[in-house]
């Protein structure tokens, strides 16, 4: 995913007087290169945010194209004195929700289920190269779980229950808080596990 | 993130997937990812894997719902057919299912475009995908590919530590069933530590801390790790990430990993468990511990309070120990371990025979008088202190350091309080006014090797020697090995890195600096030598004192010599004239003003570089010239103090060379120089640098004038002879400075003078030959009125006494008995002193912190009135809360005498070291030498002698073969093969050829042709002649790339660096060496001559070979065989009784039990 290309050079302030003008930071404009550079490193927090929120790899990157766009235009407002990525958070928060609203407006949610599981979504995490260059190994670590998690993992994502409803269940023993704790082994352990 | 934080953000996490999240929550949410990178990162990666796993989750059922309807058409199309659903079907079909998932998966997961970028996003991850290095458990076999840190253990350089535990272990008895009750108290020490140990600290110790866990001190392990929960929670198991991770069914999870190690047995989870619910409390080693309780316990028939602790062992065991041995083996065991050789047969015979009660007692007290006591100790310690005759490397040159070895020998037979021992060596020469013994004493550290290849690094070679001084004080006086900590902090001990480094700034401001000279060095005479060098100095001072009394003023003798003072005075009085100055300049351009009676002075200050020109005029009556005088005069600046000599900082003057000569159109005559003379600048900054030195040329060595208070600087030039100068010539004087550079200015401010007095190059000569004898060290003549003067008025004849002679042949006498050189300790001064810092990975060009002095506090504390330098390590390791120091002293005592030390490995008593079979015995004698022996080590070794257990008959039965093959739970007495040095000595002993000579430099008995190739050397083996060819083999000189041959063989050590522990091999070379070594040949020889003068029967010449080597009567069945050897020999010899009775004595010298002690 590249940031988009429509800026045209004439709204680059030229490199000298970025240069003449350096006395006071806050004045100092992102050329395009910094701002590809803050963009890279941040991306995968970024897209990973956006994705907490959304829960759609697919309308990630949409959302995601958005959030760059709207920091460009904004990018005269970002003090470099201060980190960026609280700063791209914010946009990356507005841009989500507007998407969750229009969304839910629109009930398209349940309709990015079969294009998703054909489209490419994340490929800015150092995890996903272990993923793309082991496949297997995601497969391997989920058989290395407990016969107890990988039961909720099915319950989790192929029944796509919810951790509430899971609870419910009536053989469930542990209780919602209980089985968020589990969660949060159960993906750590599969995160530490596809690492390695 | 801390571990609740992971929680919290995971529950937001799940609670945005179900919708449910609050405006608030959201905004804490938002907050978290904005703050905290990690949490970020987190969100990233997890982001990825929820996405991955939506994906698998949707293939699977998908999958899963094909083959459902699948084989439910296929069921009913073959429950037509009457057959159950095939299972092989479903399987391939599941698997189909899965292949298809993992198809939509990986193009999920494109491979991105440049992978450093994403790496450069999360740090964290990195970290965690930095290939682990698998360290499996010490107990299984490791292949060097995996630890590169063991290869190195396995090719021995570095001496690293076995890492398998000892055979002990398996007395313990780690195998105990499951159902065995948990004991009511769970003691770190006894049933965690070795789990730990075992099982975890490969990973989770000093090496590498995974997941920023670490077990080897409490405080890491209760901190959290990496995944933000600490290990170990005190008295709540279930929070303990550590009981989740060995009892979990996740295999990711699962510690150790399965890979590794198999999991816990439910026993050892139980133990822990209990553990951490009970508090969790952590135990120091025992072996850093204080002492405790130490009280023998009651046990019937126990002949001493060591074998009450060691029949309450056996008894425990239903072992029953051996009798007592027999009078012969007993006094052959107690000669050999006290002085290293035999009993002599009159020894032996009075010893039997007498009916004394205490007669064991007296022999013992005997013994440990006898001056072989400390020959046979040294010989010990010469180990530790890896003592050599040259200093190692490449080239190996000699090195002269055998005052050391003399040391060594008084010290143990003067039984230095072993605190004592040890402080001496470690700082003898920051003691309070040292005396020569104990400065003598600090050339145990100077042991370490030095480089002297072309090319080396001597600060690399320096550093490399004070981590020697460091490893070696622990591994040697600690019985801690430090080498690992040097590196990484210590794999199973409790000593962090950082203090492996406090102790190395400790050694790190000694004045050696791995110099070809092996300075400092101190010069003084051998022990022998010293009492008859103090009683001929104090008759030299006696007499000196005398004849100064004689020759006081108000004798006839005084009046005399006072008289002869004044006119030799007259006849050398120096008389010097100013000639006139025509002018002065300077090559840089300073302009000089002359004042008249020759004195000049610069009217600017001048430039560095200066060289002064004078031209002076010859006076009209011409002048017959001898030499010259300057004085150099103050700067005459008001703001320098009196006797600031030149404008640069310290005052200090500097002349390079110095000038005479006559220009008389091109050609220049300059007059040569033959001394110059000053009561300023000495050594090599000394004047003697003009004499000889062309005008232009770059100089490293100049004169120095120091600047100081009272007296003006002078000098004198000498031409040695006069030359005629003719009336009104002009002559140039010079004064140069071209030292490149210089700081110092050359001088501003001075007056030049001439003579033609003779009494200059008189006085000179006169100088030289009369001072030659009494100070020749001294290049600079006194000042004729100076005190010292009193012995060169003597020699030269100006003052006379009739026991000059007699002062004048003591002194020769002294000169004759020789000062031999031995490596001293030195401490840099201290605004001189090192910044010492932390070595990262081991590495000394690649530093870390600055460390401060210390030491390792798990083993003591390090007390604030502890001097930070060698002494205060002294002090610490003597303390009374160092309870490790006196543990491991006698371990090593008990090692000589018994063959193996309570705690076997001698060097490490650390938690990788053996356990000791009897523990509290260790401890028991430890406080005793340390409490009512006050350190003696004649006292511990009586004590343990006088012990049953030593005493023992050696013999063993099978049942003591089967359960202690080692005797390490001393059923019975002690039976080894004789060390190298005791092999020899007994030998010799034996057939009397063995010199009683002690202490003295190194000999060079019988040692094969073209063993020594000594390269860049020319040193060569020379045989020494008479009774030096048969010392003690403590006496052997030891050249580290290539040790004494028959000694290697015996297992001694090159001693390049300290071997706390000789392991005992057996091998056919030893055979070769006491068949065939000349030294062993001429012992038989020797002593087949002592058996045919023993007595004029053939038995009583037998008896007596095996009296004197085997230190007991022939029994009657060595008698028959060895009689008919004898007899098929003679005739075989041709009658030759003399060849054979030294064949029959080189059998004996050969048996097993001649080389065994018994």
């Amino acid at each position: 995913m590249m940031m988009p290309k429509r800026f045209s050079s004439d709204t680059i302030v030229p490199i000298s007087e970025a240069a003449s003008t350096s006395i006071s930071p806050s004045h100092v404009s992102m050329d395009e290169r910094r701002f590809d550079e803050l963009l890279d490193q941040h991306q995968a927090a970024i897209r990973g945010f956006i994705y907490s929120l959304i829960q759609s790899a697919s309308d990630t990157d949409d959302v995601f194209q958005e959030v760059c766009a709207a920091m460009w235009s904004k990018r005269h407002d970002f003090d470099p004195n201060r980190p960026f990525l609280p700063w791209s958070l914010g946009f990356a928060k507005l841009q989500s929700l507007s998407f969750r609203r229009k969304a839910g407006r629109e009930g398209e949610k349940q309709q990015a289920y079969a294009s998703e599981m054909l489209e490419g979504a994340f490929h800015s995490s150092p995890l996903s190269s272990q993923l793309d260059t082991r496949s297997e190994k995601l497969e391997s670590c989920v058989n290395k779980l407990s016969e107890e998690k990988r039961e909720l993992l099915r319950l989790r994502y192929e029944e796509g229950m919810t951790v509430t409803e899971i609870a419910m269940l009536p053989d469930q023993e542990k209780s919602r808080e209980a089985l968020f704790k589990t969660f949060q082994r159960l993906h750590q352990s599969l995160l530490t596990c596809l690492s390695h | 993130m801390t571990a609740k934080q992971r929680v919290t953000l995971e529950v937001w996490l799940l609670k945005l997937e179900e919708g449910v999240l609050s405006e608030t929550e959201l905004h804490e949410y938002t907050e978290l990812i904005s703050t905290d990178e990690e949490a970020a990162a987190y969100v990233a990666d997890r982001s990825t894997l929820v996405s991955a796993l939506h994906t698998r989750g949707r293939a699977r059922k998908a999958a899963a719902k094909k083959v459902v309807a699948f084989s439910d058409a296929q069921q009913s199309a073959r429950s037509d057919l009457g057959q159950p659903p095939s299972s092989t079907h479903r399987r391939s079909l599941l698997a189909l299912a899965a292949a298809l998932a993992i198809g939509l998966f990986l193009s999920l997961f494109p491979k991105p475009e440049a992978s450093n970028d994403v790496a450069d996003a999360s740090p964290q991850i990195r970290e965690v995908e930095t290939p682990s290095m698998p360290i499996r458990p010490p107990a299984t076999s490791v292949s060097s590919d995996e630890m590169p840190f063991l290869a190195i253990a396995n090719r021995g350089s570095l001496n690293h530590p076995e890492l398998a535990s000892s055979a002990v272990a398996a007395l313990a008895g780690t195998g105990e069933a499951v159902s065995e009750p948990l004991p009511e108290i769970i003691s770190y020490n006894e049933h965690i530590r070795p789990i730990l140990n075992q099982k975890c600290i490969a990973c989770h110790g000093g090496v590498k801390k995974s997941g920023g866990v670490s077990y080897l001190f409490p405080e890491e392990a209760l901190m959290a790790g990496e995944s933000g929960i600490p290990a170990i929670v005190p008295g709540d198991p279930d929070g303990s990430e550590m009981l989740y991770r060995i009892t979990t069914d996740d295999e990711i999870d699962l510690m150790p990993p399965p890979e590794h190690h198999e999991r816990l047995s439910d026993r050892e989870v139980a133990l822990i468990t209990k553990w951490i619910k009970d508090g969790a409390k952590f135990e120091d080693h025992w072996a850093f511990l204080a002492i405790g309780d130490v009280a023998p316990p009651e046990v019937e028939n126990a002949g001493t309070n060591i074998d009450a602790f060691i029949l309450d062992g056996l008894n425990e065991r239903n072992l029953i120990p051996t009798d007592q041995a027999d009078d012969y083996t007993q006094l052959r065991r107690l000669s050999l371990d006290l002085t290293g050789l035999p009993p002599t047969p009159d020894e032996i015979l009075s010893f039997v025979e007498s009916t004394d009660p205490d007669k064991y007692e007296k022999a013992v007290d005997r013994l440990l008088e006898s001056p072989h006591y400390g020959e046979r100790w040294a010989a010990v310690w010469m180990d530790v202190a890896r003592y050599s005759d040259t200093m190692g490397f490449e080239k190996d040159p000699n090195r002269e350091i055998w005052l050391y070895r003399d040391w060594l020998i008084d010290a143990f037979n003067d039984d230095l309080p072993y605190d004592e021992f040890l402080t001496h060596q470690l700082a003898g020469d920051l003691l309070e006014a040292p005396t020569r013994e104990q400065l003598i004493a600090t050339a145990f550290h100077r042991n370490t090797m030095t480089n002297t290849e072309g090319g080396t690094n001597d600060e690399e070679f320096r550093v490399s020697a004070v981590l020697d001084r460091t490893n070696t004080t622990f591994e040697a006086l600690m019985g801690v090995t430090m080498n690992c900590v040097q590196c990484h902090s210590h794999p199973y001990d409790p000593i962090r890195m950082e203090e492996f480094y406090q102790v190395y700034a400790l050694f790190n401001n000694s004045a050696d600096g791995d110099r070809g000279s092996d300075v400092p060095v101190m010069r003084t005479h051998a022990a022998s030598d010293r009492e008859q060098v103090a009683a001929l100095q104090a008759k030299a001072d006696k007499l000196r004192k005398q004849i100064q009394q004689d020759l006081s003023s108000d004798t006839a003798a005084g009046a005399q010599f006072a008289a002869n003072k004044d006119s030799f005075r007259k006849q050398f009085k120096e008389d010097f004239t100013a000639f006139d100055i025509v002018a002065v300049e300077g090559s840089e351009g300073t302009e000089f003003e002359h004042l008249g009676n020759g004195v000049i002075r610069s009217k600017t200050e001048p430039r560095i570089s200066e060289a002064i020109t004078v031209t002076v005029k010859v006076p009209a009556d011409g002048f017959s010239l001898q030499g010259f005088r300057l004085d150099f005069l103050p700067t005459g600046d008001s703001e320098k103090p009196a006797g600031h000599l030149s404008f640069a900082k310290d005052g200090s003057l500097m002349v390079s060379a110095v000038q005479f000569l006559l220009e008389e159109g091109p050609k220049a005559t300059g007059l040569g120089f033959a001394a110059f003379d000053s009561n300023a600048g000495t050594g090599s900054y000394g004047p003697q640098n003009l004499v000889k030195r062309s005008f232009n040329q770059q100089i490293m060595n100049s004169w120095k004038i120091p600047a100081t208070e009272g007296e003006t600087p002078w000098a004198i030039g000498t031409f040695g002879k006069a030359h005629q100068l003719e009336p009104g010539k002009e002559y140039r004087f010079r004064l140069a400075h071209a030292y490149p550079n210089a700081r110092e200015n050359i001088t501003s401010h001075f007056q030049l003078r001439f003579s033609s007095s003779d009494a200059l190059s008189k006085r000179r000569k006169l100088n030289q030959a009369a001072l030659k004898e009494v100070y020749p060290d001294l290049w600079l003549a006194p000042e004729l009125e100076a005190e010292p003067a009193l012995d060169f008025w003597l020699h030269s004849g100006v003052a006379k006494h009739p026991e000059w002679a007699t002062l004048s042949q003591i002194r020769q006498d002294l000169k004759k008995l020789k000062k031999h050189q031995v490596l001293v300790m030195r401490e840099i001064p201290e605004d001189q002193q090192r910044e010492s810092r932390l070595f990262i990975g081991g590495n000394w060009m690649n530093q870390g912190d600055v460390m401060k002095p210390g030491a390792p506090a798990a083993i003591a504390p390090w007390k604030d009135e502890f001097p930070k330098n060698r002494l205060g390590l002294a002090q610490w390791m003597t303390s009374r809360e160092n309870a490790l120091t006196a543990r491991v002293a006698v371990n090593r005592v008990w090692e000589q005498l018994f063959g193996e030390g309570l705690v076997v490995t001698v060097e490490d008593m650390g938690t990788m070291g053996a356990q000791p079979a009897y523990q509290k015995l260790l401890d028991y004698l430890a406080l005793r030498f340390k409490t009512d022996y006050q350190w003696s080590q004649k006292q511990l070794i009586r004590e343990i002698v006088l012990s049953d257990a030593y005493r023992r008959d050696s013999k063993v039965t099978e049942k003591m073969l089967a359960v202690d093959p080692a005797n390490r739970l001393l059923t019975r007495g002690p039976r080894f093969r004789l060390k190298a040095e005791m092999v020899r000595d007994q030998a010799l002993f034996a057939s009397s050829l063995l010199s009683s000579k002690m202490h003295g430099p190194s000999v060079m008995p019988y040692q094969p042709e073209g063993i020594w190739n000594s390269v860049y050397n020319k040193r060569t083996w020379e045989t020494s002649e008479g009774e030096d060819q048969y010392r003690r083999a403590m006496y052997t000189f030891w050249k580290r790339t290539s040790p004494y041959p028959s000694m290697v063989a015996f297992d001694a050590t090159a001693r390049e660096i300290c071997s706390p522990r000789r392991i005992r091999t057996n091998t056919p070379l030893q055979a070769l060496v006491t068949l065939n070594d000349p030294a062993f040949v001429e012992a038989a020889d020797a002593l087949g001559q002592r058996m045919i003068d023993a007595g004029s029967e053939l038995s009583e010449r037998l008896n007596f070979g095996f009296l004197a080597a085997a230190s007991r009567p022939i029994d009657d069945k060595t008698l028959s065989h060895l009689t008919s050897l004898y007899h098929q020999t003679v005739d075989q010899m041709s009658g030759n009784e003399k060849q054979a009775m030294a064949f029959i004595a080189r059998i004996i010298l050969n048996l097993d039990e001649t080389l065994t002690k018994s």
